[in-house]
């Protein structure tokens, strides 16, 4: 089908980028400790871009026949003729495939899924989801990419209560073999503990971040790493290739080939090789993630991101540190986020933002450890990646409603972190 | 082009206590511009929804793939999954609607939309960032208790942010939409919009200073908008009562027994409203097939319904408010539609009369709210300072961090000036954005902690 549609694209003289995904998805929805919901999507969508000259179009077919196919490239060539010219400078041709991710089609098995969902309910927690979806997709373009891939991921979300008090985890997997439910348990523990949470005082507090909550922001900042996000006004790393944004103990990747990232790709959405490319290198901008169109802006070459209008991360990976969770915590005083959400911006191009601290968050002084209530970090993305002092060298990767790009993340200690509180 | 037949194939075949099905087909347009045009995507979906209920379990189906086949196949899915640990769902007796729902709406070629972008982007040397949307959604929706409505709503949507970089870098955004056509972009006067945010910008970095510590904040509707849909209308949704949402879109710091108590001062009254129209957030029935009507939440500061779905009213002993919407190949959950302040007496001249000190706050960027909607916060792009009861300069950024009981139970002044202002709200598991109006007067609190 991709190669017709190609063809047909090619024969009327265009540029094109035709792929078709297959995919089905899954979920398993429970709270209040019980299943309520089972949830499938099963899908096929053909997608096209085409582009004459400085022309250029993008559309879908669903569930293609021949005749849909050629009706909706006739259709849009029409509106291909009347489109104002925009920035195109070519598909780029970059062919180094990896291909080494795990794959395992067993994680849309319904009765699995449920055994995960009932596994965590038995060890406390109250609401959460399995998520699962396997997907294959094929591509072929005008410089001769022919390419097929199969992709599978699932994730467990967790949330466990005790009293007032929450505690939220994930596991995340390309195989039902890596979720381990456990987590459920560990969260209600961590719930325990959180018990009669009192208010504190605003101020500038060094921050223990757990990977939920670091992957947040680390998830912020490899969008604003995308090069059409720095050109349309949306990023605080703009102007800032090969300076220093951050501490010397932050590495940022984005990879799109690790062996169980949930986001792992052989091709991006241009046929091109996925890769790791280096965001952030002890601190300094090395790379916005790019397109074919964005590269040939930037006089560089794709970093198999696309997007065929932005590019985007897939698997964010921020390096592993040198330290224990205990050493870290040793002689630790100030403020123990797990979670945080609604990351929000006063100012993408100078990075304010605030962010809500969320189930159990503590703090650690001369007299001990008591939980807190009802604080926000409102603070600078640029100024928290600059305080990163310390980073585990225990690391977990981390996906779900509030976190949608997959991050690899480490516990961070954040030197002066600026809290408020209603 | 939909197939009524299917849906009542589905029906037919399945032997679930309760079966739902839904035809969809959305079509539209996406336009990206940055300085230049950056893409044109044209989009045109199809799919089939089923639900059942079955031996107390919810089974729900989506497919693209739109044949007798697939739906067979569906509802024996649907009807195969079993889990021990489960809920026992059940509706109530709700009156089942059949009727048609059909918004007309211009068109036009995708060049125009294109120009009138250029258009906007030439309205001031700043850096500016447009995505345009425009849709037509059609649906057939039938339930094994009687429900058949028809609907086809077009919509059409745009967002800007605009950036001035003069020594220090400051940013507006703004987002316009409506249930309708092309003829809509007309009312949004997005022009003057640009070139008010144009010469703002410009005067917040000449001018711009920090307000005092203390005084009372006038927040005009673009705010107070945001926050009756933030901490009201979220809120007061029944499946986050009832800890449906509570690993995804959150909890409330509201419980059932809280119904009929007082909540706030007396001149607060929040409505959702689904079938004002024009309004982005426009439906007349909900996806349970149930026709929509007009929700006072607060009552002159009393809590007076919440939101449900047929699910959440039966838990609570209510009926369902038709608050069920689905996004295209979604399950249908409890959500709001056109969330506003009712107006009060006071226009802004009275309102600010008297304030010896404090802030006006016009627009916002950054706000944010915690899962049980309690602790929110809001940042002030446009925000002037108030001095003797008038204005008396630009403030700059002024932060205002309150919990939601504080905000409600201090409302000094309602001011009489409603307007309404386009959204996407996100919710669900996959996320579904759905279309919704945030609908404001002005609102005077005293005393409040300025940041």
């Amino acid at each position: 089908m991709i190669e017709y549609a190609l063809n047909l694209i090619m024969k009327n003289g265009m540029d094109g980028i035709v792929s078709n995904e297959k995919s089905i998805e899954k979920q398993v929805k429970f709270y209040n400790g019980k299943v309520e919901i089972i949830k499938e999507w099963d899908e096929t969508i053909l997608k096209i871009f085409m582009a004459r000259k400085n022309k250029k179009i993008f559309f879908n077919v669903d569930n293609p026949t021949k005749a849909k196919i050629r009706e909706a490239i006739e259709r849009n060539m029409k509106i291909l003729n009347i489109v104002s010219p925009s920035e195109y400078h070519g598909i780029q041709d970059k062919r180094n495939y990896v291909n080494r991710k795990k794959f395992d089609s067993r994680v849309i098995d319904s009765n699995a899924m449920v055994e995960i969902a009932e596994d965590a309910i038995s060890q406390n927690a109250k609401a959460g989801i399995v998520f699962s979806s396997i997907y294959e997709k094929e591509i072929a373009n005008s410089n001769g990419v022919m390419e097929k891939d199969r992709n599978s991921m699932i994730y467990l979300s967790a949330r466990a209560f005790y009293r007032n008090s929450s505690m939220h985890d994930v596991s995340c997997s390309r195989s039902v073999e890596g979720i381990d439910s456990s987590i459920a348990e560990n969260a209600y523990e961590t719930a325990k503990k959180a018990g009669k949470a009192r208010r504190i005082k605003e101020g500038k507090y060094d921050v223990i971040f757990y990977p939920m909550a670091f992957a947040n922001l680390m998830a912020s900042v490899a969008s604003f790493a995308s090069a059409f996000y720095v050109d349309a006004g949306y990023s605080f790393l703009a102007d800032k290739l090969n300076k220093k944004v951050g501490s010397d103990a932050l590495t940022i990747y984005d990879d799109g080939t690790l062996y169980d990232g949930i986001a792992s790709q052989k091709f991006d959405d241009e046929g091109n090789a996925t890769q790791a490319t280096c965001i952030i290198e002890n601190g300094i901008l090395k790379s916005y993630l790019h397109n074919s169109t964005t590269a040939s802006k930037y006089n560089t070459i794709t970093t198999g991101n696309a997007g065929i209008v932005a590019p985007h991360p897939w698997n964010v990976f921020v390096e592993k540190g040198s330290f224990g969770i205990e050493q870290m915590m040793e002689g630790f005083e100030g403020i123990i986020i797990t979670n945080v959400w609604y990351t929000r911006f006063q100012n993408y191009r100078n990075g304010d933002f605030s962010t809500v601290a969320r189930d159990a968050i503590f703090r650690v002084d001369k007299k001990g450890m008591h939980a807190v209530k009802g604080i926000r970090i409102s603070d600078n993305m640029q100024r928290i990646l600059e305080n990163i002092e310390m980073l585990s060298k225990q690391q977990k990767q981390i996906f779900w409603w509030e976190v949608e790009t997959p991050v690899f993340s480490p516990y961070a200690m954040v030197k002066d972190v600026s809290i408020t509180t209603p | 082009m939909i197939d009524e037949d299917l849906a009542e194939y589905a029906l037919k075949i399945s032997k679930a206590d309760y079966t739902e099905v839904r035809l969809e087909e959305i079509k539209g347009n996406e336009i990206s511009y940055v300085g230049e045009l950056k893409g044109v995507e044209s989009f045109h979906h199809c799919g089939f929804s089923i639900r059942i209920i079955k031996d107390g379990l919810l089974g729900f189906s989506f497919s693209n793939i739109v044949n007798r086949k697939k739906i067979r196949e569906a509802v024996e899915k649907a009807m195969k999954n079993r889990a021990r640990k489960k809920h026992f769902v059940r509706f109530g007796n709700e009156k089942m609607e059949e009727g048609k729902d059909i918004v007309k709406g211009k068109d036009a070629d995708i060049d125009e939309k294109i120009e009138y972008i250029r258009e906007l982007d030439s309205i001031s040397k700043n850096q500016k960032s447009f995505f345009y949307q425009d849709e037509i959604m059609e649906k057939f929706y039938m339930n094994s208790e009687g429900a058949k409505i028809y609907s086809k709503i077009p919509r059409v949507a745009l967002y800007y942010l605009v950036t001035k970089s003069n020594g220090r870098i400051e940013q507006m955004s703004r987002e316009f939409g409506n249930a309708g056509g092309w003829e809509k972009i007309k009312e949004w006067n997005v022009e003057e919009k640009l070139e008010h945010d144009a010469k703002f910008l410009s005067d917040l970095i000449k001018k711009g200073r920090k307000a005092s510590r203390k005084g009372s904040v006038i927040l005009s509707p673009y705010i107070t908008g945001l926050i009756a849909h933030e901490s009201c209308g979220h809120p007061w949704e029944a499946d986050r009562i009832w800890g449906r949402e509570a690993a995804q879109a959150g909890k409330s710091f509201v419980k059932p027994s809280m119904l009929g108590k007082k909540f706030g001062n007396e001149m607060i009254s929040v409505i959702d409203e689904p079938a004002i129209k024009g309004s982005y957030g426009y439906y007349k029935y909900d996806d349970e097939g149930i026709k929509a009507r007009k929700r006072y939440l607060i009552k002159n500061g009393i809590i007076n319904e919440f939101l449900h779905n047929r699910h959440t009213a039966h838990l609570m002993g209510s009926e369902s408010n038709a608050a069920a919407r689905a996004a295209y190949g979604r399950e249908p959950i409890v959500r709001m539609a056109n969330t506003y302040f009712l107006p009060g007496d006071y226009s802004f001249e009275e309102m600010i009369e008297g304030v010896k000190n404090g802030v006006y706050i016009k627009t916002y960027m950054e706000w944010n709210i915690d899962d049980m909607r309690y602790n929110q916060k809001y940042v002030g792009e446009e925000a002037y300072i108030i001095k003797d009861g008038e204005i008396a300069g630009i403030a700059y950024h002024p932060a205002i961090e309150f919990t939601t009981p504080f905000f409600y139970r201090n409302v000094a002044a309602v001011g009489k000036n409603l307007e309404f202002y386009a959204a996407t709200c996100g919710k669900g598991d996959p996320m579904q954005g759905v279309p919704v109006t945030t609908g404001g007067v002005d609102i005077r609190i005293d005393n409040m902690v300025i940041k």
